[in-house]
């Protein structure tokens, strides 16, 4: 049972693994989704059950979570995709680099490419390995492996950088959502609803109608 | 998907290419707290509580004082807002905390550190130790997050939101009994 069990999460492991590559961001974007979705789902049950909220309050509060759920995903689309997308290609470029970053491009002749759109930075390191690997100026292949670890060294170190800045990235978008947008977007909406939903109970219910003050 | 073309930014024109270049270069001074940052922030429960901290900084003020509601409303939504949050936040850190340690405990890039019962093989056949080293921390991050994602549909539904409704219904109470206090004293 339990080798079943850990061939399973192996299995579940690889390909989480092929699913979401390298980019931490969109692993982030996509469970955070799923996330808002199976939150809103049990608030909303959990607001419709709760008997201390009057029926106006609950016509306003079931619309806030529905617009927090689509504002939230919405959110993810039009200002944390863009942003990752600027913060990816600044990296790339090396327009944003940590300070060894700088100091290679400089050692290696490949500064005055830094921070032009079409320059790869991590290509360029690839590009500089795979040199040092089929040469043959080295006269003993320590040389060869010392400067290849120093290489592959800067490979990590940008590939390091990236996913730093990505997460950096997501999060300071998902500050801005969540702190501001969302609750924002999410209010106009429900009261919104809230007026219209009264309005329809009213034009029902003639005996007792149903205002925003009840 | 096009992350480009699903977020409107067109970045093969010649005119964004044109601004992007215009921009400074920036150096990372700190290149090893700057990745500090990033990996804490890429974990899914320190980035669980970062958003919580944003969400109780402006979210039950900005219900509070909706101008589009009766008072009455904005109070009870303002309340069931920093329930949400409170419970949400603690509960979603403690369980991503939680399988964050667990899937640490059996992710190792060796058999010599620990255990490689769920490490990838694309992983373990890594040759370089910097990039291996990237691989298994964004790894251990992705895995847990959405290990986390399925303990999840449970606690949303039995936990966080059984929670959030105690908690708003005490907040209501003592909000409406302090209410009552003061129009005696008045």
């Amino acid at each position: 049972m339990s080798g079943i069990l850990s061939k399973a999460a192996k299995n579940t492991s690889e390909r989480i693994y092929k699913f979401f590559g390298k980019d931490s961001g969109n692993m982030l974007l996509a469970t955070s989704i799923l996330g808002f979705t199976l939150s809103a789902g049990a608030q909303i049950g959990a607001i419709v059950m709760n008997k201390r909220y009057s029926f106006s309050q609950k016509v306003f509060m079931v619309p806030q979570e529905i617009g927090e759920l689509v504002m939230a995903a919405t959110a993810i689309f039009v200002i944390t995709k863009p942003m990752q997308k600027i913060t990816a290609k600044m990296v790339k470029t090396g327009k944003i680099a940590p300070k060894e970053l700088v100091k290679y491009m400089e050692d290696n002749n490949i500064i005055s490419k830094r921070g032009k759109a079409d320059f790869n930075l991590g290509n360029e390191i690839k590009n500089i390995i795979k040199k040092v690997q089929s040469s043959d100026e080295f006269i003993n292949s320590n040389n060869k492996e010392s400067l290849l670890s120093v290489h592959q060294k800067t490979l990590g170190q940008y590939e390091a950088c990236a996913d730093s800045a990505s997460a950096i990235t997501t999060t300071a978008a998902g500050l801005v959502t969540t702190g501001l947008v969302v609750p924002v977007v999410r209010n106009n909406f429900a009261a919104y609803w809230q007026k219209q939903g009264l309005n329809y109970y009213n034009s029902i219910t003639t005996s007792k109608p149903h205002n925003s003050k009840i | 998907m096009n992350i480009a073309a699903s977020s409107g930014v067109n970045f093969q024109s010649s005119f964004y290419n044109r601004f992007f270049e215009s921009l400074p270069n920036k150096d990372i001074k700190n290149p090893a707290a700057f990745n500090k940052m990033g990996q804490r922030l890429a974990s899914p429960h320190w980035n669980r509580l970062a958003i919580g901290l944003a969400a109780i900084t402006t979210q039950p003020f900005l219900d509070y004082f909706n101008p589009r509601v009766d008072k009455d409303t904005a109070k009870a939504s303002a309340l069931r807002t920093i329930s949400k949050i409170i419970v949400c936040t603690s509960v979603g850190f403690a369980v991503r905390g939680s399988c964050y340690k667990l899937t640490n405990k059996f992710m190792h890039a060796s058999a010599k550190e620990g255990s490689i019962a769920l490490t990838p093989a694309v992983i373990l056949n890594e040759k370089n130790p910097e990039i291996q080293k990237n691989m298994l921390k964004l790894h251990r991050n992705t895995f847990s997050t959405v290990f986390a994602l399925g303990v999840m549909l449970f606690t949303n539904v039995f936990v966080d939101a059984p929670l959030t409704t105690i908690l708003s219904n005490k907040l209501i109470s003592a909000q409406k009994a302090r209410q009552n206090k003061d129009k005696a004293v008045s």
